[in-house]
């Protein structure tokens, strides 16, 4: 960790040398970035593959975040986080005569956020922000049902509004909520039943960014209507230094759409972070 | 004080979110008792199998039937056999059951009881049929020249790009008079695969199937009919292309087929094929067994649809046991007396 944070500062002080130098001591820091790896706990149901609940807590989740806190709030967040899931669990299967291995599904999230805002209330103990952002999400799952397996996804574009709330604590603690949720969206699913003409026409590029262009294209604009999300954060951080702060993130992010089959998915993550101040 | 109620309070409000049940939130699950599984099985493909005229299925008909024989009391073995007598009539090659722990079964005889598998054998066609230098990736792709012929052979086991070599077998022999395009238990994928190898042998575009796809529970519920044309692609080549064909030549494989066609110099030698046209999906039930089932239907550029029947062979030949025995394939052969 350590190297891995001597690498993000060098890399800062490579790009900004005359900010870091030019600085005031008095000042408190603008810019931080966050790493953070914990826990995604997931509940997925996706009528479009299966009428089950897939569930999972997996370790495999990872985030990144610059946040600019001067005239503008501004924050850019990435995601990954991966869980995978079987109803029941068993390793191989019959087949040919032959005993298979065999795998669960699998769930791949991805997600970048731009967001920008102002602070419109402030006291001695809280700072209130408001501001837009843009949302990205791919998620992409593949479920695994031994006959044949099946590519799913959930490839989302919105334009977002958010709330935020800084509470200062004590002098080295502070809690921030924030909640996002976006007023018009580009979403785009699988068919009705996953695979219909337009969805074999669309992979018979077999190039992969061709084919996500195509499902892209084949998106809809929907609105709260639609596509019900929203994403929930809690963060609590702790100052050891002037530039360093621990702490732990606590973020859901809800979707429910019922095109063109109902996908109703609840994404918890737990992370531990690293914060560098500059 | 203030701050730790509201840290507290805070953390309390997320972690009841984190894990709460939350069951009312979901669309209702079917649930695992046997029954349960039954009505799940049975609900499913009335409403999304889309081949039940076809196949000449009164669905209905399989509920009345089989539904009493489901109880409490069934076995994990008693239900296995229950679902597969229920899809058995159907024949169709996409659809099949399989419980792990206990076993797999297949709605179409062919893949069922492996009839006639023993027609069609790979290593005899490498061992006496090809000159040495043949390029091979065990059962999943052969190609190469054809002894004593001026002819190149494909033989792929499936339609994913990796075994796929249609591309390769022009580039790589190029010199060739014709082409021996090995379909015969071919298990179907991706059909868009042969498109680039088909459309050099074509100068027109040409409609070589519709399909539709269930889109609602409605036994109406289809989308409109999507049509598939084969388009010329790169420098035409005026050669023959013999495609061979037998009942394990299935889904995609037949839709190559179909494309071929409308080809003008193919020819189809062999068996008719299996008959199973639309595409595939696969689903799970509540005891962690799967099923799979086709939902699309399929009609060829005459307006005819093949499910269940199959495409006849321009010229009908079949392997031998006997023949086979002293190394022949005679579908092969019938080529090279065709090719003459």
């Amino acid at each position: 960790m350590k190297k891995y944070l001597s690498l993000v500062l060098g890399f800062y002080l490579l790009l900004n040398p005359n900010n870091s130098i030019a600085m005031d001591p008095g000042d408190p820091p603008k810019n931080s970035i966050t790493i953070s790896a914990g826990l995604s706990i997931l509940s997925r149901q996706d009528l479009v593959y299966s009428p089950f609940v897939h569930r999972d807590l997996s370790t495999t989740n990872y985030g990144f975040n610059f946040q600019r806190n001067g005239k503008t709030f501004q924050y850019f967040n990435l995601g990954f986080s991966h869980n995978s899931s079987q109803l029941v669990d068993f390793e191989e299967i019959p087949m040919d005569g032959h005993h298979h291995g065999f795998h669960p599904h699998e769930f791949l999230f991805i997600h970048s956020v731009y967001g920008i805002g102002k602070p419109y209330k402030k006291t001695e103990k809280n700072i209130s922000y408001l501001g837009t952002a843009v949302r990205m999400d791919m998620q992409a799952s593949f479920y695994s049902f031994a006959l044949s397996n099946m590519f799913g996804y959930f490839i989302n574009q919105s334009l977002a509004i958010w709330h935020r709330k800084t509470h200062f604590l004590h002098e080295k603690h502070t809690l921030s909520h924030q909640l996002e949720l976006p007023m018009i969206s580009w979403m785009a699913r699988p068919p009705y039943l996953a695979e219909d003409d337009g969805f074999i026409e669309n992979i018979s590029s077999h190039k992969s960014s061709l084919i996500l262009l195509e499902f892209v294209k084949d998106g809809k604009l929907v609105s709260w209507n639609q596509l019900q999300r929203a994403n929930f954060q809690l963060e609590y951080r702790f100052s050891i230094s002037r530039k360093i702060s621990l702490g732990m993130d606590y973020k859901l992010d809800i979707i429910r759409t019922t095109f063109p089959r109902a996908l109703n998915s609840y994404q918890q993550n737990l992370n531990l972070t690293t914060t560098l101040k500059f | 004080m203030k701050n730790s109620k509201y840290i507290i309070s805070s953390l309390l409000i997320s972690f009841s979110l984190t894990f709460q049940s939350c069951n009312q939130i979901f669309e209702e699950v079917p649930s695992n008792d046997k029954g349960s599984i039954f009505e799940n099985f049975w609900q499913n493909f009335q409403d999304d199998y889309a081949l039940f005229e076809e196949r000449g299925i009164e669905w209905n008909e399989i509920y009345a039937q089989y539904r009493p024989l489901v109880n409490f009391n069934t076995t994990d073995e008693a239900l296995f056999g229950i679902l597969s007598e229920m899809i058995k009539p159907i024949e169709d090659g996409h659809v099949a059951l399989m419980a792990p722990g206990i076993g797999a079964f297949d709605a179409n005889p062919y893949f069922r009881d492996r009839i006639e598998d023993n027609l069609f054998d790979l290593d005899l066609i490498v061992n006496n049929y090809l000159e040495p230098g043949y390029k091979q990736n065990g059962h999943k792709f052969v190609y190469g020249k054809i002894k004593n012929h001026n002819m190149a052979y494909l033989h792929f086991d499936v339609f994913r790009k990796e075994s796929v070599k249609l591309d390769d077998l022009l580039r790589e022999f190029a010199q060739v008079d014709s082409y021996i395009i090995d379909l015969r238990h071919n298990n179907g994928g991706d059909v868009s695969l042969c498109f680039s190898f088909l459309g050099r042998f074509t100068e027109e575009k040409k409609l070589f199937l519709s399909s539709k796809t269930k889109n609602g529970k409605g036994a109406n519920d289809y989308t409109a009919w999507f049509d598939w044309h084969l388009n010329p692609s790169g420098k035409f080549l005026d050669k023959h292309v013999y495609i061979l064909t037998d009942r394990y030549t299935v889904s995609a494989a037949e839709r190559m087929v179909m494309a071929a066609k409308t080809v003008p110099k193919v020819l189809i030698v062999g068996d008719t094929t299996n008959g199973t046209f639309g595409t595939k999906i696969s689903r799970e039930l509540a005891n962690g067994w799967f099923y799979s089932y086709s939902i699309q239907k399929v009609k060829m550029f005459d307006g005819q649809s093949y499910e269940g029947i199959g495409l006849p062979p321009d010229i009908y030949v079949k392997n031998e046991p006997e023949e086979m025995k002293d190394g022949r394939d005679s579908v092969l052969e019938k080529v090279f007396l065709q090719n003459q």
